[in-house]
This record gives C-alpha cells, sequence and structure tokens, in this order.
C-alpha cells in the first residue's frame, strides 16, 4: 500500500506506507479514522493526504529522512549528551532558514526524531557563536538596558575564558 | 517531544494582516476528527494556507478602496488591534517602510502612481496569486535584480527561532549547547536569558560536568561539597555519618549538593529560584512574629532559598579553571620539628565544625590542625620512633611508627587507646577499612589485622619493604555481594571479595585476595621502588573502560610482563601463604592439606594468572567464567584466582602507582597491564593521590605535579617545598602537602581563596 501525500503547492509525493508512517499526522489520519469511524480511510492507492502547511522542498527533504528511517528507530528521546549518527548530522546541515523550516514541519506533522534533530541542528549552528554574532545571525536586536549590559557582562564574563580552554 | 500542538496553538496570533487572511479553507483531505494540526494554522513567515488548485475557488475578501490598498502597500506598520507576523512585526520596529517610502517620493508623479499600483494590487491578492506573481517577477528579472534578491532575501528571511516557536523547542534546542555557548546565549536579548539560564538546563549540564569528566567536552567539575552550617543550638548532625573525604570511593551525586542559601551569602545577588521546595529555612511553619512584613520577608526567604544550578556550575567551573591555569594559594603550616611522613585531611567530618588535618612526622609526633585558621590543635606523643603513615576517621586514628607499633588514637582528646604489636621492623604504610586494617611494613610482611577481634594473620611474599597498602573492595556495589553464612562462620569479619594492593621497595605491586590470604596478582613494571599507589574506581564509559586494549600500548613491556610473570612463578614459592602460629588457619584451607604440586590442585604459583586474548578459543567458554558467588574455600582455585574479567558491571578499578623511577603509573587492575606511564619528575615519586577529575604527585625533586590522568600530561607543576615532598592529599579545591623539611603546604585552587595565616608565606599566583 502506498499513499500520495500532497504538499502546499499540489504537488503528489508517492509513498510507501512504512515511509509514511514515520509521519505522524499522515499515521494519524490513516489509522485515526479507522478507529473513529470504523474503517480505514486508506484502503487503496488513491488515498491522498494534503499537507498544506508543508512546501514541496521542504516534503521532499523530510520524505528522505522518512526514507532513511523507514527500518529503524530514530533517536526519540532522552539525554541531551547523546550523539546523533553522523548521517544524520549531514542531513540537518548547517542552513539556519532550512533548519527552521524542518524543524517547523517536523513539528506540524508530528515527527519526534525529526524535530529533535533539527533542535540539535540549530544548537550546532549557535555552537560556539558569542552573543553578538547569535543577533546577527538570527537578526535579532538586543533588548538589554545599558545596566543589565554590564551586569550580565559581569555575571557571564566567564564565558571569555571558555572560548580559550587550554 | 509532545510539542506538535503546541506551536498551532501560537500560531494563530502570527496570521498577518498585511495580507486579508482567506477565510473558509478548502482542503481535500477527509481529515478525521483527530486532533492532528489545524489546517488552517499560518506556518513560517506568514505562509498562506493552501488553496485547492484545480478548483479554482475564490476567497471572499473585502475589497479596499484603492487608497486604503495604498495606506496597506506604504504602511503595513501595526496600527494597534492588527494582527501581524512575526516578520512584519520586525519590519515595522525597523522602519523599513520609512525608507522605502522616501526612495518613492524622489521619484515623479506618474512613475510613483504606478508602482504603488503594482505594489497595492500585489497586496490585495491571495497567497496562491502573490506566488503567480511572485513566479512571473521572477522570471522577468535578469542577474543583476536576482543577485539583489538574493541579498535582501538573506538579510530578511532572518528569524529568532525562540519567537517563533514555543519555550518547549527552545529549552529543547538549548539543552543541546555547551555551557560556554548557552552563557553567551543567556546575553542575547531578555527572552533568550530566560530561557538561557533555566534551572533544569543548568541542572542538567551540573549532572554531566560535576564529578565525572564530559564525555563531549572533557571538562569535569569539582563536587565542593559545603558544609551543612546548622544553625546554632540545634542538633544538627546528619543522620548519616559522612565519610572520610580521602577514602571515600563511592560516588557522590550533585543530589547530595547542598544548595541552600545561608546569611553569609547575600541573598539580593540570588535573584531567582526555580526549584519550588520549601527550605528548612523558610520560616513560613515556623513560630514567629506575624504581621504583613514577615509574610513578606518569609515570602522572600522562600524565594532565596536555593542557588540557581547555573550558580552552582560556575562557581565549580571557576574553581575548575584555577585548576587548569594554575592558579592557586598556598599557606604553610609550620609546627613539625622534623620532615613530615604522612598526613590526612576531612573537610566534611559531622563534627568539630572545622576541617581537620592530621600529620605524622620523623619527631615522633601526630599533629591535628584546624584547616581553616591554621592552628595546631593537639600534638600526640607516644611512637619512640618516627610516625610513617596515619589514617583517620570520624571516630579514631591510627598511626603506624618505626618503633615497630600501631596506635589506635581518640584523636579528639589526644589519647593513645592502643597499641598493636606484631612487626618485627617499623611500620610504614597503614590503611583500614571498617573493621580490616592492613599494614605494611620493613619486615617485608603485610598484617591484616580485625579490630574487633585484635587478631591478625600476615601476608608474606615482598622480598623489600612493603611501602603503601590499599584495600579493595572488589564485590562492592556489585548484586552478588551477599555475606555468606558458611564464610562468615570461619572468618567473619572479611568480606567476599575483599583484596589488598601492596606495594614494595622491590618493584612489584602485588594483589592479595584477604580471603585466600594469598598473592593473585603481581604488577611487573616499575624498575624502581614503588612508594605510593591510590586505587581509583572510574564510572562505566569513562575515557579508559570501553578501552580493550592499553590506550599506550608499550608492547615490548606488555611482552616483558607477560614472560615474567609466566616464568618466575615456580621460583617463587613465597607466594604460598604459611599459616602463621597463632593465627586463623582457614578451616579446610588447600595449603594446609595439600603441598602444592599435587595433581588435581596446580601449584598455586604456577598458575599466575594471564589474561588470554579475547580471540582465545576458550575466552566465552562457561568453564572460563569465574564464579558468580565468591565461595571462600571452595576448591576450585582457578577459578577464584581469576578476577572478575568480563561482563564487569560497576566501576572500572585502576591503579596509580609511584615510583622512585622518577615515573607513575596507571595500571589496568584486572589484565594486570600498565596502561599509561607519566615521566615528568626529574627524581623518585614519593606519593601520588587521585579523583576522577586529576592526579597529583609528590616527588624527591621538591615539586609536585597535576596531571590529566587520561591523557598523562603534567598540568601544572607546584613548587615552594624546600625539602623532598613526601606525602600529599588531593580535595576537590586544595592539595595539602607534607615535606622532609617539616612543612606543610596548603595549596588552594577555590573561587576565593585567601592564605590560611598572613603571617605564612603570601599569596603566590602562578
Amino acid at each position: 500500500m502506498s499513499i500520495t501525500l500532497i504538499s502546499k503547492e499540489g504537488a503528489q509525493f508517492l509513498v510507501s506506507k512504512p515511509v509514511a508512517d514515520r509521519i505522524g499526522v499522515v499515521r494519524d489520519c490513516a489509522y485515526g479514522a479507522d478507529f473513529w469511524l470504523g474503517y480505514a480511510v486508506a484502503t487503496d492507492d488513491s488515498m491522498g493526504i494534503t499537507l498544506a502547511n508543508v512546501t514541496s522542498s521542504i516534503l521532499s527533504k523530510i520524505l528522505v529522512w522518512c526514507e532513511h528511517y523507514k527500518d529503524m528507530e530514530p533517536l526519540v528521546d532522552g539525554d541531551s549528551n547523546m550523539e546523533f549518527p553522523e548521517w544524520d548530522m549531514a542531513y540537518i546541515g548547517h542552513d539556519m532558514n532550512q533548519i527552521l523550516f524542518v524543524l517547523e514541519a517536523a513539528d506540524y506533522l508530528h515527527i519526534p526524531g525529526l524535530l529533535l534533530l533539527a533542535c540539535k541542528g540549530i544548537a550546532d549552528v549557535l555552537d560556539g557563536r558569542n552573543p553578538r554574532g547569535i543577533c546577527d545571525l538570527l537578526g535579532i536586536v538586543m533588548d538589554f538596558s545599558h545596566r543589565q549590559e554590564v551586569d550580565m557582562d559581569k555575571e557571564n564574563g566567564y564565558w571569555r575564558w571558555f572560548l580559550h580552554p587550554t | 517531544m509532545e510539542s506538535a500542538h503546541t506551536l498551532s496553538s501560537v500560531a494563530n496570533q502570527k496570521t498577518c494582516d498585511t495580507v486579508p487572511a482567506p477565510q473558509n479553507l478548502l482542503i481535500r483531505s477527509s481529515r478525521p476528527p483527530s486532533p492532528s494540526p489545524q489546517a488552517t494554522t499560518t506556518s513560517l513567515f506568514d505562509v498562506p494556507p493552501m488553496i485547492n488548485a484545480d478548483e479554482d475557488v475564490d476567497i471572499p475578501m473585502e475589497e479596499p478602496t484603492a487608497e486604503e490598498k495604498q495606506q496597506i502597500a506604504l504602511f503595513p506598520p501595526a496600527p494597534t488591534g492588527r494582527k501581524l507576523c512575526i516578520r512584519h512585526q520586525r519590519m515595522a520596529d525597523e522602519g523599513t517602510n520609512l525608507k522605502l517610502q522616501h526612495s518613492l517620493d524622489l521619484l515623479p508623479d506618474d512613475e510613483r502612481s504606478s508602482i504603488a499600483q503594482i505594489w497595492s494590487s500585489f497586496s490585495a491578492s491571495s497567497h496562491a496569486r502573490r506566488d503567480l506573481i511572485l513566479r512571473g517577477i521572477l522570471t522577468m528579472c535578469c542577474f543583476t535584480e536576482l543577485s539583489l534578491l538574493s541579498d535582501q532575501l538573506r538579510e530578511i528571511i532572518r528569524i529568532d527561532p525562540f519567537t517563533l516557536f514555543p519555550s518547549e523547542l527552545a529549552l529543547r534546542v538549548l539543552s543541546y549547547l555547551d555551557a560556554a555557548t548557552l552563557t553567551r546565549a543567556a546575553q542575547v536579548n531578555r527572552n533568550w536569558n530566560r530561557l538561557a539560564n533555566d534551572d533544569v538546563l543548568w541542572k542538567t549540564m551540573c549532572q554531566q560536568h560535576i564529578e565525572r569528566k564530559c564525555t563531549k567536552c572533557g571538562w569535569g567539575l569539582p563536587f565542593l561539597k559545603t558544609k551543612k552550617a546548622y544553625p546554632p543550638g540545634a542538633d544538627g548532625r546528619p543522620a548519616v555519618p559522612a565519610r572520610p573525604s580521602s577514602f571515600s570511593q563511592t560516588k557522590r551525586t550533585i543530589d547530595e549538593l547542598d544548595r541552600d542559601i545561608y546569611p553569609t551569602e547575600s541573598p539580593s545577588k540570588r535573584h531567582r529560584s526555580s526549584s519550588p521546595e520549601p527550605s528548612p529555612l523558610s520560616p513560613l511553619g515556623s513560630p514567629g512574629p506575624s504581621g504583613p512584613m514577615s509574610q513578606f520577608e518569609a515570602y522572600e526567604a522562600q524565594k532565596c532559598v536555593t542557588r540557581p544550578w547555573k550558580d552552582v556550575y560556575h562557581e565549580r567551573h571557576q574553581v575548575e579553571s584555577n585548576w587548569r591555569k594554575g592558579q592557586y594559594v598556598v599557606s604553610t603550616l609550620k609546627g613539625h620539628t622534623e620532615g613530615v611522613m604522612c598526613l590526612q585531611f576531612a573537610e566534611d567530618l559531622p563534627h568539630p565544625s572545622f576541617p581537620v588535618l592530621i600529620t605524622g612526622s620523623y619527631d615522633r609526633t601526630a599533629r591535628v590542625w584546624n584547616l581553616e585558621t591554621g592552628k595546631e590543635i593537639r600534638t600526640l606523643r607516644g611512637h619512640s620512633r618516627a610516625i610513617r603513615a596515619l589514617q583517620f576517621d570520624e571516630a579514631k586514628l591510627i598511626t603506624g611508627s618505626m618503633d615497630h607499633t600501631l596506635r589506635v588514637w581518640n584523636w579528639r582528646n589526644g589519647q593513645c587507646v592502643r597499641t598493636l604489636e606484631g612487626h618485627t621492623e617499623g611500620v610504614v604504610c597503614l590503611q583500614f577499612d571498617g573493621n580490616v586494617l592492613a599494614s605494611g611494613s620493613v619486615d617485608t610482611t603485610v598484617k591484616v589485622w580485625n579490630l574487633r577481634t585484635g587478631e591478625c594473620f600476615t601476608l608474606r611474599g615482598h622480598r623489600d619493604w612493603v611501602n603503601a597498602v590499599n584495600i579493595w573492595d572488589s564485590k562492592a556495589g556489585s548484586s552478588d555481594h551477599i555475606a555468606e553464612p558458611s564464610a562468615s562462620n570461619q572468618l567473619p569479619d572479611i568480606d567476599a571479595g575483599k583484596m589488598l594492593f601492596s606495594a614494595s621497595d622491590d618493584g612489584v605491586i602485588r594483589l592479595w585476595d584477604l580471603n585466600l590470604r594469598q598473592c593473585v596478582k603481581q604488577y611487573h613494571g616499575h624498575v624502581g621502588q614503588v612508594q605510593s599507589i591510590k586505587l581509583l574506581l572510574l564510572d562505566e564509559g569513562s575515557d579508559e573502560s570501553d578501552g580493550t586494549t592499553p590506550q599506550e600500548p608499550d608492547y615490548a613491556e606488555i611482552a616483558a610482563q607477560f614472560q615474567s610473570s609466566v616464568g618466575e612463578g615456580p621460583d617463587e614459592p613465597e607466594d604460598l601463604v604459611t599459616p602463621e602460629v597463632g593465627t586463623i588457619v582457614p578451616f579446610n584451607h588447600p595449603y594446609t592439606q595439600l603441598p602444592s604440586g599435587m595433581p588435581g590442585f596446580a601449584p598455586v604459583s604456577v598458575s599466575i594468572p594471564t589474561v588470554p586474548p579475547a580471540d582465545h578459543p576458550g575466552f566465552d567458554s562457561p568453564a572460563f567464567a569465574p564464579s558468580a558467588t565468591y565461595e571462600a574455600h571452595d576448591h576450585e582455585l582457578q577459578a577464584n584466582r581469576r578476577l572478575p574479567l568480563q561482563k564487569r558491571t560497576g566501576p572500572l578499578p585502576i591503579l596509580i602507582s609511584g615510583s622512585l623511577d622518577n615515573t607513575i603509573k596507571v595500571w589496568d587492575v584486572e589484565r594486570g597491564q600498565c596502561m599509561k606511564t607519566l615521566f615528568g619528575h626529574i627524581e623518585g615519586v614519593w606519593a601520588v593521590d587521585s579523583d576522577r577529575l586529576r592526579l597529583v604527585s609528590a616527588s624527591h625533586d621538591r615539586t609536585i605535579k597535576v596531571w590529566v590522568r587520561e591523557q598523562g600530561r603534567c598540568l601544572t607543576t607546584l613548587v615552594g617545598h624546600r625539602g623532598a615532598v613526601t606525602c600529599i592529599a588531593l580535595g576537590d579545591d586544595k592539595i595539602i602537602s607534607g615535606s622532609d623539611d617539616g612543612d606543610i603546604k596548603i595549596w588552594s585552587f577555590a573561587r576565593d581563596a585567601k592564605p590560611i595565616l598572613p603571617l605564612s608565606s603570601g599569596a603566590v599566583a602562578a
């Protein structure tokens, strides 16, 4: 059995069931109906599910992940110390905006594993940047008063030492 | 992560009014009434929802007048009550439209109106139309315009993800950051500050770093248990007696950390506390003056009772930084008239209220010091020759002296409680654990005393002075650590699995099984007298514990070791324990009945356990497995003599030894191999100490070195003693060392360290 996913632009993606099962929303659509209405919506190949908030480019990227994880369990929970597999890190990349799109779509589509990976991706982009660098990267305006800034600098002054630990 | 719905809940606020929000969306999916996200949620950057492409349904929208259109197109700066998406909200802040307006004003009238026309018709379009228009414009663009677009896009597409996503996701992102970046993230803006100072984040950070080395960043932070400050008058003895810090082998967890804030610290500095649990200090339940003021104070007290974890982390980080940078304050305690030979300190005793240091010296005294003031509290006299070894706990002090005796003292009042005689030469080392006391002597033997019954037996095997002993509960913490009734009938006071390391001037370290009273392993490698050993139990998963090969495989050395330990077996009949007259003869002990070499009982000395290689065919066979429950008196010596090797649970034991061959060696206890050799001292090493974070050594070259054990790298060299450094003790934030010149030095790496005696040598920062 396969399921057709329709992106925001109307592009159709034909995916096999194990791949689609990675997407929580799709799973809910397929089995949720079974549960609530007493019959399965997806009985044949004609089933299409519209994912109205996901653009084609992001959807195709997400499906790559789903395809990769169709037979194995992704890292879903736990310890922030856990290392993601190399494939995952290469997949998520370093493009902040793309990661944000993926994160948003993963949230919308209920894909916990991908959600975590996207969070990790963002963290990796932020890693090693100083406050000014983060502001530049994300277009954030610093809203501290001068006094607060001085206090904060005193309080967090160690981070300079962090930069060059022997 | 159950945050899928959270986004949709906030998404509605982000619907942007710069375009009329499409209503009554038609989504072609027979969505069941499941709680899946709303199809109408707007997404990142104001992406309008999907409109059915094949049914060309026009979305009903109110037609604004041309004037209004222009207004909207040019001035989207949110009038109150208007909803804007994140992007347009920010644009309003930055005054982008004003700039645009200015450039427009420079144009002639007709051009201005035509441009305004384009903008307004774009603005009035539905999202699907907008897409179409944009695509059309994009195809019309030349490279220069595209490059303008891409430049502009890079700027305007930036977005603060933490305003976009709910806190749970933001915290998840932050949980992946290291402490440095987290600290920097706190300086971005107010919202980031709130998130990055989250107590849970910093608690996790503490858990990853305190008392262990973080696997990611390599930093480990000292535990720094603060002494409970009990309110005066209250009987503040904790129910659990504190362990002497220098002998604690069990892991401390950060839950033991005392985060209460005492009046000594200014509460105004602690603006935040996220743990809501009431503190014992909170006066809420206590009878006190009632009134609005005291209620307010109660509230304030409640708010300030615990320190934020970030504070806890940073305090320790500063101490660790001091260690790494070699920034310390040194104080000297003078009093001994001859060389100091041994010392121990305890900071977490329930009583007295100050940290205690006890030192023993060639001047035949042991002295008790108050480490806070540097004052000598008591001098213990009684030994007729030098005190070479000591250990104390909250109740007793045991000293070993060159006058051949050991003495048990009540160090609180200075009384000698008992004298243990038995060694025929001076006692140079001792260690006790519970009721078991081991002492090593110039007479080349180790005696193991039962402190309760006073019985004693002797371990023979070394061919020269025994300089150091270390007791090891090899079964401690493992599940099969159950006292066996049959064993306890005969040897009531030594638990199964109790082992003893001894190091000698003959250059060998031996491991003894205290139940069998036999040497079960030898560690060859040092080419000089071994002066000091220290057993360290590492957590599973730490650097060394998963390595299947020694980290620094010195193959020649390993081969030599292998050879020697196999080859020398038969020549060393002294491995056999000859039961002494007057000591307990183990019931049914093989050596009371069978001569070695008897068929069926391999002579003990021949079967020095050598570890089979992992690919050895018998390695995994059940026959090789050591018996899970330790039977002290079964005859399967073969099984017993092999230490638990495979399927090890619990901490990994490593042994650190310092020798007069100028090196320090780190041993894999189970494999009997040297994992690492630390070079650096230019003369012999008299003493070593180590904890999970670092290793320190004291040498005849008058220096102390601080090492990174995992890398075998010397971090700092402490210079200052005028004579050979003979003994050393390592604490969370200090080193205490004693020297041949009679001085005791305290090297403090604490955050606000001050010299203990202003009269003694002042602060020195390296």
